[in-house]
């Protein structure tokens, strides 16, 4: 079983998330709707894989990324970026990725979601 | 009548001692109040007398030895219209008398045949009537001039429209002689049959109302181009009793210009206007798509990952729950691509600019559309002269454009059709006027577009295909493009004939052709 962190204001939205990716079987769903709370949560329960909304309250997933980055517990910890503001069109053009980090347009389907969870997991267990 | 000055032309003496007695003699009831009293025994010495001196009335022998008859009387006249003329003739049957007064005389007497009431009677209509007449001329001559120095042309037209007069001015105005007018009629100066038909209507309601009218006309002088008048018809009847219409023709040639330079710039303002209202419409657009698109996709997103989460849990369920799901993600993901298409529309991405060969592009366009059901029925005809021309563009975005205008043209043949597809180097004035530009044009044979809608097809949220999900961005979204590709798009239509699109866009420098 994979452990993965939700962080997204949006609760609704983190529950049907983690039914839908629960269902496989394959995944232990984290949620952490306050973004003030993410970071210490990520330390704390050491997730496989770590999806942040970036437009939150707060802070931004951007800088929640930022903090992992430089902390030595959490650095090697992947992370996906989803969020409401850019278009399919724009992550799709460069598979996937913006800057080197993987940006997925809400609304997204559990299976395209999935195909990028697996893929970034695989990258993570070849590292 | 006080202090009268009367002359005498008469070459008897005893006729003038005659006249002169009775009009001094101080016994008559009602005496004339004669001051000075002369005389002539000739025409000629009369004439001179005359000219040195004003009279208030002439009392004329008409057999003078120098002058015989009703001569006398037209000579006078001739010399000394405003002087009264009393004729003193020799008998009543020869009808000299008569004839003098037909002639310009004002009253005769029969020689030796009048006393001194009759001659006093005499004189006193003759001032009078000399008075009344004088006014008569005085005014007909001021309103001759009047007419004549107006640089406005006065005609009188019949009820056929006849010309019956015109002033001399006409020759200044438009070149044909009074002469060369007057019997003809109005109609041979109008060139349209419709302001023929205008002008007849107007002068029938100008006699019929008894009415003023003005309008505006093109009129047709001899030697020049057409110009517009205003004409000002008012009835007037004639001495035979008939209406006709006085008419002041008035070039306006000044004013028109200065009403179509007026017209002109409203115009511009309108356009102006226009072009900021959707400006100001797409900056406000701008500024809160971002916001509705995140507003907007968050719920999207919870409503989608609510439909999969039903899915899994009523797989088991009737082949209805299943449909349901079904229809309630697509339309999820339909407003999603509404979303999407707005972002794209007030955000668009940056330009990515490479060399691009107009045709593969154009063939994976193609390609993306063969899937769809209603692509069956439709023959593709691609005119292209050069495969290779190529453009300086982001192969993405014109892949846009042309799966827009693609898509157009197949909705358009909902029952099967002819696509034409050129791409040609031309010269488009409106982009470049010396170099060639590239040339897409897109025909179907589609029932074409409603001229109302026409002017509206590239405004955002404009559609004429809600019923089958059209967002109503996708022509404005690829005109963008196409202008900040530096190139110009626009549609031509016609209902029965289908519809044209064109997008012209610059050619990359090294592949224009060079002509010498």
């Amino acid at each position: 079983m994979k452990k993965i962190l939700i962080v997204d204001d949006e609760a609704d939205f983190c529950f049907f998330l983690k039914k839908n990716l629960e269902v496989r079987g394959e995944y232990d769903v984290l949620i952490c709707t306050d973004g003030r709370e993410a970071f210490p949560a990520i330390k704390k329960h050491q997730p496989d894989l770590v999806i942040l909304d970036i437009l939150q309250p707060f802070i931004t997933g951007g800088e929640i990324a930022e903090k992992m980055k430089v902390d030595p517990a959490t650095a090697d910890i992947p992370f996906i970026f989803l969020t409401a503001v850019v278009k399919e069109a724009e992550t799709t053009a460069h598979e996937g990725l913006i800057g080197g980090h993987y940006f997925i347009a809400k609304p997204v389907q559990a299976e395209k979601l999935i195909e990028v969870i697996d893929k970034v997991l695989q990258n993570k267990g070849e590292a | 009548m006080k202090d009268l000055k009367i002359f005498i032309i008469e070459d008897d003496p005893v006729s003038v001692k005659f006249v002169s007695n009775l009009l001094t003699n101080v016994l008559t009831k009602d005496p004339l109040d004669v001051k000075h009293l002369d005389s002539a025994g000739t025409l000629k010495e009369g004439l001179a007398a005359l000219k040195d001196d004003f009279f208030d009335v002439i009392l004329l022998d008409l057999d003078l030895p120098d002058s015989k008859g009703i001569n006398t009387v037209e000579v006078i006249n001739t010399h000394f219209p405003a002087i009264p003329i009393v004729v003193i003739t020799g008998a009543y049957e020869d009808g000299l008398g008569l004839k003098a007064v037909a002639h310009g005389a004002e009253e005769y007497l029969l020689k030796g045949k009048y006393d001194v009431v009759m001659l006093n009677k005499a004189i006193t209509y003759a001032l009078q009537r000399k008075k009344v007449e004088n006014a008569l001329r005085y005014s007909e001559e001021k309103y001759k001039m009047l007419i004549e120095n107006l640089k406005d042309v006065v005609v009188r037209l019949s009820i056929d429209g006849t010309i019956e007069y015109c002033s001399p001015v006409i020759t200044e105005f438009a070149g044909f002689t009074v002469d060369e007018m007057c019997g003809t009629k109005i109609d041979d100066y109008f060139a349209e049959d419709a302001e023929i038909k205008k002008l007849h209507e107007i002068i029938y309601r100008i006699i019929f109302d008894k009415s003023v009218m003005t309008e505006e006309f093109v009129f047709r002088p001899k030697h020049r181009a057409p110009f517009w008048v205003e004409m000002t018809g008012k009835p007037v009847t004639t001495e035979h009793d008939t209406i006709t219409v006085q008419c002041v023709m008035r070039d306006i040639t000044e004013r028109k210009q200065a009403e179509e330079q007026v017209r002109c710039a409203y115009e511009e303002l309108k356009e102006t206007q226009a072009q900021l209202i959707q400006s100001e419409k797409l900056s406000a657009l701008g500024r809160f798509s971002s916001g509705i698109a995140h507003e907007v996709k968050n719920p999207l997103a919870i409503i989608l990952g609510g439909i999969e989460y039903l899915s899994v849990e009523l797989a088991d369920s009737s082949g209805d729950v299943t449909e349901a799901l079904e229809k309630i993600k697509a339309s999820t993901m339909r407003a999603d691509k509404i979303i999407c298409d707005l972002l794209q529309y007030a955000r668009p991405s940056e330009l990515e600019r490479h060399k691009t060969v107009v045709l593969d592009v154009l063939n994976e366009t193609i390609s993306l559309l063969k899937y769809r059901k209603s692509f069956k029925h439709i023959d593709i005809r691609k005119i292209i002269p050069n495969p290779k021309l190529t453009i300086d563009a982001d192969s993405n975005q014109i892949q846009q454009v042309l799966l827009n205008i693609l898509m157009n043209a197949l909705e358009a043949l909902p029952d099967g059709g002819v696509i034409t597809i050129g791409v040609i180097e031309r010269i488009i004035s409106d982009l470049d006027p010396v170099r060639p530009s590239c040339v897409i044009e897109v025909h179907d044979t589609g029932a074409g577009i409603n001229e109302d809608d026409m002017a509206r097809l590239f405004e955002p949220f404009f559609t004429t295909k809600r019923d089958i999900q059209g967002s109503g961005l996708g022509l404005s979204m690829s005109k963008m493009i196409v202008n900040n590709h530096g190139g110009i798009m626009s549609i031509k239509s016609k209902k029965g004939f289908g519809t044209t699109v064109l997008v012209a866009l610059p050619i990359l420098d090294d592949d224009i052709p060079v002509f010498s």
